[in-house]
């Protein structure tokens, strides 16, 4: 366990539904999250674990509930104006499963883009900024790469020093290594721990137990569209209440 | 028969001389059918409900009609809208000498802006919808992401299309021979009645227009290759 929990909440949400074409993906979840934490979120496919955590920063909207961030809340049962979606996003950053650097832009520029474009930090700080992060994450010397030009665990990297030089309220990483060939993995997971280490307030949704077991200050285990257990990773992951989830994890083990 | 190689060579400049005409046409007409390009494509994109429905008709509508008879149209049509302008004092209308070269261009920049309208579209949707999320996570509002991922990477998903539609355009030029714009196939053609030799002044049009053709494509290829390496799929 490596979060850094200071006991105020940074992410709340509070009966957040979504539905896709009539099947409810989620059913009113409520979550928080303090700062510091690292919240790992598990579940089979299809339980709506991935949607919930594009529900913080909206790249899902819900139909219905309260989503807070900081000092930024919207309440998605009535109308949201950008304005608020906008604030909501500046607050918080994506690392998603296939990294989605912004293909047409060098590692610098991919870094600083949210900073200069986005925040107006000058041009200077937000270079110092970046190349900062990207020294983090152990990627020094590829500012003027492309992303074509990286394996996917180094652009996975950058996506992580992007995020880390917003210095956002929360990093949100959507199956950071899914993507990744088996061999790379380890490296981007040793990358997170020590994000996490430095007291970054993380939502990490993840397939890898293992992992999660490690780097979690806090695990929620999510079912068809409910958290169906919540709490330290000792006790969902090494002695989970509900027989469902004893199912899921040995089979996950088992790989 | 034989052709007649010395007059195709001696020809060769007379036929030249007509290709700065071809390029003027191609020029002016690619610029307002990228210009009419951009604001139907935009128009499409926007999914405004009436506007797309407008621009969708007044599209497939265009692409329906031959340029030829396109090109006819606003030759008939020049001497009215001239004489309209005159009217009201914008242009000074004489009916010795009514401007066929703009109906040219309004008949090939109508044409050609109706199918660079479907490059515009597909190439914008062809941009990841992951960089656009991407984009959206790290706050930036629409026109920033337009502005920032989105045009840049479709304006180089569209080069090859756009080159073909570019090329397709330049040749179509020739066709406004039909309303008397002295471009280059009809400068050939001028200077073969003399002597009847079509053939060989038609053979001289055709070798320049290969040329040119096969120059652009050929230069658009480098360009791609140099701008175009960041499409390639990434790596795992």
């Amino acid at each position: 366990m490596t979060g850094h929990d200071t006991g105020e909440t940074v992410v709340s949400l509070k009966g957040i539904r979504k539905s896709f074409s009539g099947n409810e993906i989620l059913k009113g979840v409520d979550l928080e999250v303090r700062k510091g934490e690292v919240l790992s979120i598990l579940g089979p496919s299809g339980s709506g674990k991935t949607t919930l955590l594009r529900c913080v920063n909206a790249l899902e909207r819900p139909d219905a509930g309260i989503v807070r961030v900081d000092g930024t809340t919207i309440d998605f049962s009535g109308k949201v104006p950008n304005k608020q979606i906008l604030e909501l996003r500046r607050k918080t950053a994506m690392v998603f499963q296939n990294y989605n650097l912004f293909k047409n832009k060098t590692v610098l520029d991919n870094v600083t883009q949210g900073l200069t474009v986005v925040r107006g930090v000058a041009k200077n700080e937000a270079r110092e900024r970046a190349l900062k992060a990207l020294s983090s994450v152990g990627m020094d010397g590829y500012e003027d790469r492309y992303p074509v030009q990286l394996s996917g665990g180094q652009q996975q990297r950058v996506s992580i020093a992007r995020a880390l030089a917003i210095r956002p309220d929360v990093i949100l990483l959507d199956e950071p290594t899914s993507a990744l060939d088996p061999e790379l993995v380890s490296d981007v997971n040793d990358v997170i721990t020590k994000v996490a280490g430095t007291g970054v307030t993380m939502i990490l949704v993840t397939h890898e137990i293992r992992f999660a077991r490690n780097v979690a200050s806090r695990v929620v285990f999510v079912e068809q569209g409910n958290i169906i257990e919540e709490g330290t990773p000792e006790q969902v992951i090494d002695n989970p209440q509900s027989p469902r989830i004893k199912e899921f994890l040995s089979k996950m083990m088992a790989k | 028969m034989e052709l007649d190689y010395d007059f195709m060579v001696t020809d060769f400049p007379t036929v030249l001389a007509g290709l700065p005409k071809t390029l003027i046409l191609t020029f002016w007409s690619t610029l307002f059918a990228l210009l009419i390009a951009l604001i139907f494509g935009c128009v499409i994109l926007s999914n405004a409900p009436a506007f797309k429905q407008l621009v969708v008709a007044l599209n497939t509508f265009i692409k329906g009609v031959p340029l030829a008879v396109q090109l006819l149209f606003c030759y008939y049509a020049v001497p009215f809208v001239a004489k309209w302008l005159g009217s009201i004092g914008i242009y000074d209308f004489n009916p010795r000498h009514i401007p066929y070269f703009p109906a040219a261009v309004v008949a090939i920049a109508c044409n050609f802006g109706a199918y660079i309208t479907d490059v515009v579209v597909s190439s914008v949707k062809a941009v990841d919808r992951g960089q656009i999320e991407s984009a959206q996570s790290v706050g930036m509002t629409g026109l920033q992401t337009a502005l920032h991922v989105i045009v840049p990477q479709a304006v180089v998903i569209s080069l090859p299309s756009m080159t073909n539609y570019f090329i397709w355009l330049l040749k179509g030029t020739s066709l406004a021979s039909l309303i008397n714009v002295t471009e280059m196939l009809i400068t050939a053609q001028i200077s073969a009645a003399d002597g009847y030799q079509y053939l060989e002044a038609y053979i001289d049009a055709a070798l320049i227009y290969w040329v040119v053709c096969a120059a652009i494509e050929f230069g658009s290829e480098r360009l791609f290759k140099r701008v175009g390496f960041f499409l390639k799929p990434a790596r795992a």
